[in-house]
């Protein structure tokens, strides 16, 4: 696990990009964490993480879309790199883990 | 795309600053793209303002950029470098950076002392809500031909104000007394001076004040209250409960504490401590009469009246109203006096000392302003020692520029690190500026506002302003040096060629510009230094027309002294041997008070009438004070003016020609009044220099006189002797007068005391000369012994070729010798012209001759020598061998 850190929020930029597939980029992640969790984020957390996240080796990204909307600009597309999914899994096997690790009794309040 | 609303262009720019170039297009992409869907959902207002909100945002990704390249400055080990380097060059020059810091913290410092001191001055009364609605009411009279000012009203003025202006908010009127008071337990306090009678209004008017117990209706209103501030309280209760406590003020009367107010701490020109309530005064029949409260055409400067406008009313509006006020009120047959009335804003009070109250002190903005310019000055000054060392011995550092920029530095980079190293050496120079700030300030503490302290600087934002002085001056002195340095083309500079593009190229001609900016500064202080101090030397030093010096003079209260003792008093004066002459008067021959009046000279054919100031005296003034009678006799003992003597110029005015004509004939008072002149004194001045003497009218009263002078017998005598004298008067006047303190002056001093201010420009810019002269004189040294080390070898060769040591230093110090001579063509005229501005301010001038401009280019050009031969001397005398042993 060491090395391969995830922060929450990266994590979910990450997972928000695999979802969109081969839509992902700034607008579109931040139109969708919204609509998946109901967080407000501005554009420039996304692209720092996005940043951040392409820096570890978890996205990679081409250049493509560019629109009228976008004054002719290209989108960045990203997408989850197979040492990214590794790195997911590995997330979510060990909070699996650590869920089967407590006892029933820790949850048992009534 | 024409379409499509768009974000203000400048945003892009923005947007392109802060992005690394290689993500700008998808970020602007991505902007953009919400951009559009913002102005949809808030229209475009809304969408700029976001735009640029999220633009800004990126920030983050500027200053934590992860991809691409790292910036080089931003790295520690660059970082450490840099630090490195800027270590070693303070080790490696040990001479150049010390006088690098001193100049610059002297210049800082002064600086520091002289913004805190303009800050300190601009703070007086600024505090009070809705200040700058508040204004002084000022009285302006018209007595005969002149315009007296006056700070106070008459008495009934602010009533009738309250009652018929419109547009006022508040009105508050008060009286400033002084008054011993005491307390029940039978202690007395000495007079207070802080001391006020005021209406509840008062805090309508200044709402600023906290009431720790009590309140203006409740405390202030009821005949016989007395509110005191907490301090004030402490002062005469201690630890006691103020409130219902008896106070005795005026000897008699009675008040009781009803409130009490918080200390504030805060700079301001009404600092009173005891505030009497108005309505006792006004129920007191008796005490309302003696504040002259119905009387409508008597003005006192403590009698005062403050008034905040209703929002939206101009000072105008409320001048408008009092011509009516005047007519109502004031207009009687018996007084002929013109009167007028102006608002004064709450903010000149501090500054106008046409007003004073209640003997606060007053600021004089010129001076202010000359402190903020000689301060500048002083930076300045140190400013281009920096810069000229710092470009100097740029060559030095060539190499490393060199090699920077093979490896890969940018200009900017460079620029960077040595503005930085700069911003170093001016942080150093700061700390130290606090210790000289320290000492300059305690040694100039009678300059400076007497409540100043340098601890403000620790108080709130006070180190900002260190910063903000220390950030100006590094880019001012540092900038050009980084310039220079970092524009070595590394092709030169590493084939060590760097020297043959400095010397007599643009840079030695820039420095020699500056050097002679800095010496024309240098200059101008000496020249202003001396013009003033010859001005000084005249003023204190002129024949005045009358003997100043072995007189003493004091003064005894007399109105409503219906005794004889003052002429007891001077006739046991008299008869002391140590005492030549005395006599009582009025006023001093030359003083800061006078009264005048218009008189006519007719003839069967003719009129004229001359405005003349009068002083009345008994027969010894003459004597005492040596005036010269022209013609005729003195005047004999009178209790009335029965005979007068004119000075030249009084008589002059009358027509006279010669004056001496005068003797014999009348001189009309009014219509049945008519004196006869029995003699014409010679012309004296009757206060400073400033002003042009005054026609003069001299007569004999014996009730108006209160000062007595006394000519002490000093012609070989010890100085104990006099001092003998001294107590045996003291003796004399204590005996008379057991119960008034003997104050007296000798009159040379009294007259010394007209010119304080100029005494005090004096020592202000005799200061600034000092650090002028010995600021530049630093840089010189840093550049000369910076130019004899490069030219050690020069030096060698020319002695083993037979060059004494006077043709050296001779080399070295030419080039200085005319600099110092054009820096002097340079400031010679400005000086003159600001002198002359100076002068015309005095109605008698000495005269500049051009023995002060000598002096100057002389003393100038002998320090520029001696700093610069001193080192050449030094080089010079050098053994040939040890500079070219080694190569």
């Amino acid at each position: 696990m060491k090395g391969t850190n995830l922060g929450e929020f990266q994590e979910l930029v990450m997972l928000t990009a695999g979802l969109l597939y081969d839509e992902a980029y700034g607008v579109s992640i931040k139109d969708e964490i919204k609509q998946q969790t109901g967080r407000t984020v501005t554009l420039s957390t996304v692209h720092a993480a996005l940043n951040r996240l392409e820096d570890k080796g978890f996205l990679s990204s081409r250049l493509g879309g560019a629109t009228e909307e976008r004054g002719g600009r290209p989108k960045r597309l990203f997408r989850v790199t197979a040492y990214g999914k590794q790195a997911l899994e590995e997330s979510r096997q060990m909070r699996n883990r650590m869920w089967d690790l407590v006892p029933k009794i820790a949850w048992d309040h009534h | 795309m024409p379409d499509r609303p768009q974000p203000p262009h400048w945003t892009h720019q923005l947007l392109a600053w802060i992005c690394k170039p290689d993500l700008l297009p998808e970020i602007e992409g991505d902007l953009l793209e919400l951009y559009q869907r913002w102005v949809q959902q808030y229209g475009e207002r809304k969408a700029q303002w976001l735009y640029f909100l999220n633009t800004l945002f990126f920030l983050r990704l500027f200053v934590f950029r992860r991809r691409g390249n790292v910036s080089p400055i931003m790295s520690s080990a660059m970082l450490r470098n840099y630090f490195l380097t800027a270590w070693r060059q303070v080790q490696k020059s040990k001479l150049h950076t010390a006088i690098n810091v001193f100049g610059l913290a002297i210049g800082i410092a002064s600086c520091l002392v002289i913004a805190l001191t303009v800050q300190h001055e601009f703070s007086y009364d600024r505090h009070h809500p809705d200040s700058d609605r508040v204004y002084r009411i000022t009285s302006r009279l018209k007595f005969a031909d002149d315009w007296i000012t006056n700070g106070g009203v008459s008495g009934p003025i602010p009533h009738a104000m309250r009652d018929e202006f419109t547009g006022l908010e508040a009105v508050a009127a008060f009286h400033t007394v002084h008054s011993k008071v005491s307390i029940p337990s039978g202690a007395d306090f000495e007079e207070q001076k802080n001391v006020v009678v005021a209406e509840p209004d008062y805090f309508t008017v200044f709402p600023g004040h906290q009431w720790m117990i009590g309140n203006p209706e409740q405390s202030l209103a009821q005949p016989y209250q007395v509110v005191l501030t907490e301090s004030q309280a402490y002062k005469y209760f201690r630890d006691q409960e103020a409130i219902g406590q008896r106070l005795t003020y005026f000897d008699s009367l009675d008040f009781v504490v009803s409130g009490i107010l918080q200390d504030d701490p805060r700079n301001t020109d009404l600092p009173f401590t005891d505030y009497l309530s108005f309505a006792t005064i006004k129920t007191n029949e008796s005490i309302g009469q003696e504040y002259g409260l119905d009387n409508w055409n008597g003005t006192t400067s403590s009698s005062l009246t403050f008034i905040k406008l209703s929002q939206g009313t101009s000072p105008t509006d409320i001048g408008r109203q009092f011509p009516a006020l005047v007519k109502k009120y004031m207009d009687s047959e018996e007084d002929d006096v013109e009167r007028a009335f102006v608002l004064q804003p709450l903010s000149d009070v501090h500054f106008n000392a046409e007003y004073i109250m209640n003997n606060q002190r007053v600021a004089h903005k010129p001076t202010l302003y000359g402190l903020a310019l000689v301060a500048l000055f002083l930076l300045l000054i140190a400013s281009i020692n920096f810069i000229n060392l710092e470009t100097a011995r740029a060559v030095l550092r060539s190499r490393e520029v060199g090699v920077r920029k093979v490896l890969g530095s940018s200009r900017s980079q460079l620029m960077q690190q040595f503005l930085g190293e700069t911003f170093l050496i001016t942080l150093l120079a700061g700390v130290l500026s606090l210790g000289v700030a320290k000492l300059g300030a305690d040694f100039f503490a009678e300059s400076l506002p007497p409540a100043l302290s340098l601890s403000i600087l620790w108080q709130g934002n006070g180190w900002l302003l260190l910063l903000m002085i220390i950030g100006i001056v590094s880019l001012l002195a540092g900038t050009y040096p980084a310039w220079i340095l970092s524009a070595y083309s590394p092709v030169f500079a590493l084939k060590n060629q760097a020297m043959k593009m400095s010397g007599t190229t643009r840079k030695a001609y820039f420095r020699k510009a500056l050097i002679i900016f800095q010496f024309a500064i240098a200059q101008a202080f000496i020249l202003g230094t001396l013009m003033v101090g010859s001005q000084l030397h005249y003023l204190l030093n002129k024949d005045m027309g009358f003997r100043k010096d072995a007189v003493v003079h004091f003064y005894q209260r007399h109105w409503g002294d219906t005794t004889q003792r003052r002429f007891t008093l001077i006739n046991e004066i008299r008869q002391l041997s140590g005492v030549s002459a005395a006599s009582l008067s009025n006023s001093l021959p030359a003083a800061n008070n006078w009264s005048s009046r218009t008189v006519t000279y007719k003839t069967d054919t003719s009129e004229r009438q001359a405005h003349v100031y009068i002083k009345e005296a008994d027969t010894s003034y003459l004597q005492v004070f040596d005036i010269a009678l022209l013609a005729g006799r003195n005047y004999h003992a009178s209790d009335t003016m029965s005979e007068l003597l004119l000075n030249e110029t009084a008589a002059r005015a009358l027509g006279f020609v010669p004056p001496t004509e005068a003797v014999g004939e009348l001189i009309e008072f009014n219509e049945n009044n008519a004196l006869p002149v029995v003699g014409v004194v010679s012309d004296f001045h009757d206060g400073p220099l400033r002003d042009k003497l005054h026609p003069i009218m001299m007569g004999s009263n014996a009730y108006n006189l209160g000062n007595f002078n006394v000519l002490l017998a000093t012609q070989g005598k010890q100085s104990t002797e006099v001092q003998q004298t001294l107590t045996q008067i003291e003796q004399v006047y204590k005996r008379i007068y057991p119960e008034e303190p003997f104050e007296y002056h000798f009159y040379d001093d009294t007259i010394a005391e007209f010119y304080e201010a100029e005494q005090r420009t004096a020592r202000l810019i005799n200061v600034a000369t000092g650090l002028a002269i010995f600021i530049s004189c630093l840089g010189l040294l840093g550049l000369v012994s910076f130019t004899t080390n490069q030219r050690i070898k020069e030096i060698g060769i020319r002695k083993v070729l037979g060059a004494t040591v006077t043709q050296l230093i001779a080399l070295f110090s030419r080039e200085f010798v005319g600099l110092v001579l054009l820096s002097f063509v340079v400031a010679a005229p400005i000086a003159w012209y600001f002198a002359q501005e100076w002068l015309n301010g005095f109605a008698y001038q000495t005269s500049i001759g051009v023995t002060i401009f000598l002096v100057t280019v002389v003393s100038a050009l002998s320090l520029a020598l001696l700093t610069v031969g001193l080192r050449a001397w030094q080089a010079a005398l050098a053994n040939p061998v040890d500079s070219l042993r080694n190569e």
